[in-house]
């Protein structure tokens, strides 16, 4: 039996070897595109975007662009937001999505508080379903690992949560090296982001994770030690009976939190719209009027002195 | 808690197995049954999880009890009620778990396939084919035996228990067979059915746009996805089960080469189609019901024909429960069973017919172009039965039918763009890869030739260069599926 576990590891490490080769190919043109068909690995060579999305925002926040109000926030922000960023000077609009957690968003304000002068505002912009977003095996190394690594980011959080993400993520995949590795190999990235899947499963619950709140408050201290007022919004909802049902727990939750102590308003403030208007029950999908409509009672609602043009 | 899962075509399966052969040839032979054992829980809870446990523990508890019992009673009026009552209670949790929607139970995983092992194992004491097994963690391991816990084979305990007792010395050759055919059963579920099935998937799930030459197409690769799908699987089943020296029954035997639909059925779930045989069938015909039936039958329509119609009759009760069996809808009732049963009995009745009209126009039955044909008529056959069982309903499997005969965009004639059907070229070429790798090994079979025991007299440079090889096409076949949402087996459901 010995020899034959001997044989048996010699075609396992040749076979290991030979994978291993396949593997380093695989990000390397033009082994790429072909090792990428063969392993069906097609669909994470689109998921690029992911990590270069979140990479833009930093770099935009890093240029003193002359602006004096920052609005981040989700993807349903940027929905609605997005758009106004190059119809307001004064304004820098870097929402992004949920992926990037609470942390990804500080980073963000930090960097732009840390580039530009003379900032007044703050304000951030978030549904609920984004506030019990922290790192997870969904979203989180495309949004959060990958880009806070290759722009070294990772300096701005603190110990406790480089710590969380190592113990998530694994600490060799959150070295430089191995973040590029993973991004120029689709097959690299299939692997990897299904074996984090299948060992370490999303579970979602209706419970503020510890980077919410505490990254949360850190904004809240930072744009306290520059002088700049902090604004925290809720968006547009989906009327629907279960998202009321949800949004009833998680006010629950978040009043018993201590976000609430910092900002008392924001399940005050929430705006209901006809579900059909949200396809995917997230995202409203109409007519940029409409939506104008909604920064409008945005505005109303959280009592602002904006001076946002729309159109 | 991680999300460690147990499918056979994951890693962690390999792993599993891995570990587990060494400790397996390292234990006294008398205790390795034990080592089985204590694999075969672990591997039950993962896989089934915990809310299985007590129902496949009361069926073990209960039939163990049951045999006993049945052993010590001599009244023969007293013994029938008992194995009537372990019949029914095995039925009623079945039927129960199974095929009863809304209740609140968790169906342990492969409830169909262990309900009918543990069903033959009473039915057996009754006879008094088998004794009552004495050691009741054997008898648990013929129930949970990890290899075949996910899809079958179905297997009788006369066959299982003398494996489990004697255990197994380590054979070089048969652990290198057993790994040899678990590896192309991966090939063939990951490279040909996964592959399949993103066309078929595509095709059913449309049941507006598709129609003609596309369902055909679409009908056919879901016989090409079930057959490599769950051949492939019970490949894994076997190669693992040879690993630990106990060899399970051969539940598929080139049944696309049958020429007529009644030894399409010797050869396809070959497990299932004995059982039913021998426990519900043979039984059935013997019952003084059909006694009498026939008696009547062979009076009035005299010995010959008469004694066809309490057959037939049985055979359409077999072929029932056979499609029931499968998920207890109408559209399995026709698909694997009642479509089935026509095919069988007409062509029997055909058969004396179209051997005298071959006979009379001068056609010799034993020509290659017309075995060729006849394996042709049956594999369209079976595809019609396909497509009822791939349908998620019977009005959905009878309009498949209908739309198969419509022109395509107005013509009969027209070029079908495959590669809009979601597979990629790629994928197309590495099916295709699958599909002469599997039809070649098939050949080799059919003229007798065992790939597995030739590869094994081949020098060793040979040898080695195909294990790597075999070996690295079903690493990437796996990471193709990797993923995906077709990577699931077909009869794991059942």
């Amino acid at each position: 039996m010995k020899k034959m576990y001997a044989k048996g590891l010699l075609i396992f490490l040749a076979v290991c070897v030979l994978f291993g080769g396949i593997l380093y190919l695989s990000a390397i043109d033009p082994f790429r595109g072909w090792i990428t068909k063969i392993t069906g690995s097609e669909a994470y060579e689109q998921q690029l975007n992911a990590s270069h999305e979140v990479e833009t925002y930093i770099e935009k926040a890093k240029q003193d662009d002359k602006t004096t109000k920052l609005i981040i926030g989700d993807s349903v922000c940027n929905s609605l937001f997005g758009e106004l960023d190059e119809l307001n000077p004064d304004y820098s609009v870097l929402c992004c999505n949920k992926g990037i957690t609470m942390a990804g968003q500080y980073i963000l304000a930090k960097e732009y508080l840390a580039n530009h002068e003379g900032v007044t505002d703050l304000y951030l912009m978030m549904i609920s379903n984004s506030l019990i977003t922290g790192f997870d095996t969904d979203f989180g190394y495309q949004y959060a690992v990958m880009p806070f690594v290759k722009t070294d980011k990772l300096s701005y959080l603190d110990e406790e949560t480089v710590e969380e993400m190592k113990d998530l993520y694994l600490s060799p995949f959150m070295t430089k090296k191995m973040v590029c590795f993973v991004e120029e190999s689709p097959l690299m990235k299939k692997l990897y982001l299904n074996v984090l899947k299948d060992f370490r499963p999303t579970k979602l619950t209706l419970d503020f994770p510890d980077v919410t709140t505490r990254y949360l408050q850190k904004m809240y201290q930072l744009c306290e030690a520059e002088g700049v007022t902090m604004h925290f919004m809720s968006l547009p909802l989906a009327d629907s009976p279960q998202r009321r049902e949800v949004e009833a727990v998680l006010r629950e939750k978040y009043e018993a939190s201590v976000m609430y102590e910092l900002f008392p308003d924001y399940y005050e403030n929430y705006i209901y719209y006809p579900a059909e208007w949200f396809p995917d029950g997230i995202h409203p999908n109409v007519e940029r009027s409409m939506k104008n409509e909604m920064v409008k009672k945005i505005q109303e609602a959280n009592d602002l002195d904006w001076d946002l043009r729309l159109d | 808690m991680t999300g460690i899962t147990l499918s056979l075509t994951s890693l962690s399966y390999f792993a599993f197995i891995l570990l587990l052969v060494p400790v397996y040839y390292l234990i006294r032979r008398e205790r390795q049954w034990q080592v089985l054992l204590f694999a075969s829980i672990l591997f039950f809870i993962i896989v089934s999880g915990v809310p299985g446990i007590p129902w496949i523990l009361l069926q073990w508890i209960v039939t163990y009890g049951g045999a006993h019992l049945m052993e010590h009673i001599t009244s023969e009026r007293k013994k029938k009620l008992l194995v009537t009552v372990l019949v029914l209670f095995l039925l009623t949790e079945l039927f129960l778990l199974k095929y009863t929607k809304g209740l609140p139970f968790v169906a342990p995983i492969a409830i169909s396939f262990y309900s009918l092992s543990v069903l033959s194992y009473v039915l057996d004491v009754y006879w008094g084919i088998s004794a009552a097994e004495r050691n009741p963690f054997q008898y648990l391991l013929f129930i949970g035996y990890f290899p075949q816990m996910t899809s079958g084979p179905v297997t009788r305990y006369r066959e299982m228990k003398p494996q489990f007792q004697t255990g197994a010395s380590f054979d070089e050759k048969l652990v290198k067979k057993g790994i040899i055919r678990t590896l192309y059963g991966v090939m063939k579920k990951c490279l040909i059915a996964d592959q399949a099935a993103v066309m078929v998937n595509t095709i059913f799930g449309d049941t507006v746009t598709y129609q003609g030459a596309y369902v055909a197409l679409g009908t056919m690769l879901f016989a090409l996805q079930l057959y490599t799908d769950f051949s492939g699987c019970m490949d894994i089943i076997l190669g693992t089960s040879e690993c630990f020296g106990i060899m399970l029954p051969e539940n598929f035997i080139l049944p696309f080469s049958s020429v007529t639909m009644s030894e399409f059925w010797r050869r396809w779930h070959i497990t299932l189609g004995v059982w039913f045989k021998e426990y519900l069938l043979y039984p059935l015909l013997k019952s003084a019901p059909m006694q009498r039936l026939n008696t009547v039958c062979v009076g009035r329509f005299g010995r010959k024909k008469g004694k066809k119609i309490p057959t037939y009759l049985g055979l359409f009760v077999v072929w029932f429960l056979i499609g029931y069996w499968h998920g207890g809808a109408l559209h399995y009732v026709i698909g694997s069973g009642l479509l089935h049963y026509f095919y069988i009995v007409s062509g029997e009745l055909l058969e004396p017919h179209v051997d005298q009209w071959t006979k009379k126009i001068g056609i010799d039955r034993t020509k290659g172009w017309y075995v060729c044909l006849r394996r042709l008529k049956v594999f369209l056959l079976v595809c019609s039965g396909f497509v009822f069982f791939r349908s998620e309903t019977a009005y959905q499997g009878f309009k498949m039918l209908y739309r198969m005969i419509l022109p395509v965009e107005g013509s009969f004639f027209r070029v079908l763009h495959v590669t809009e059907l979601g597979l990629s070229v790629t994928g197309m070429i590495m099916m295709l890869i699958g599909c002469v790798i599997l039809w070649s090994v098939s050949y080799l079979q059919l003229k007798g030739i065992h790939v597995r025991d030739r590869l094994l007299m081949q020098p060793v440079l040979l040898r080695y260069v195909c294990y790597v090889a075999l070996a690295l096409l079903t690493v990437i076949a796996m990471v193709r599926g990797y993923g995906n949402d077709v990577a699931n087996f077909i009869y794991n459901r059942f």
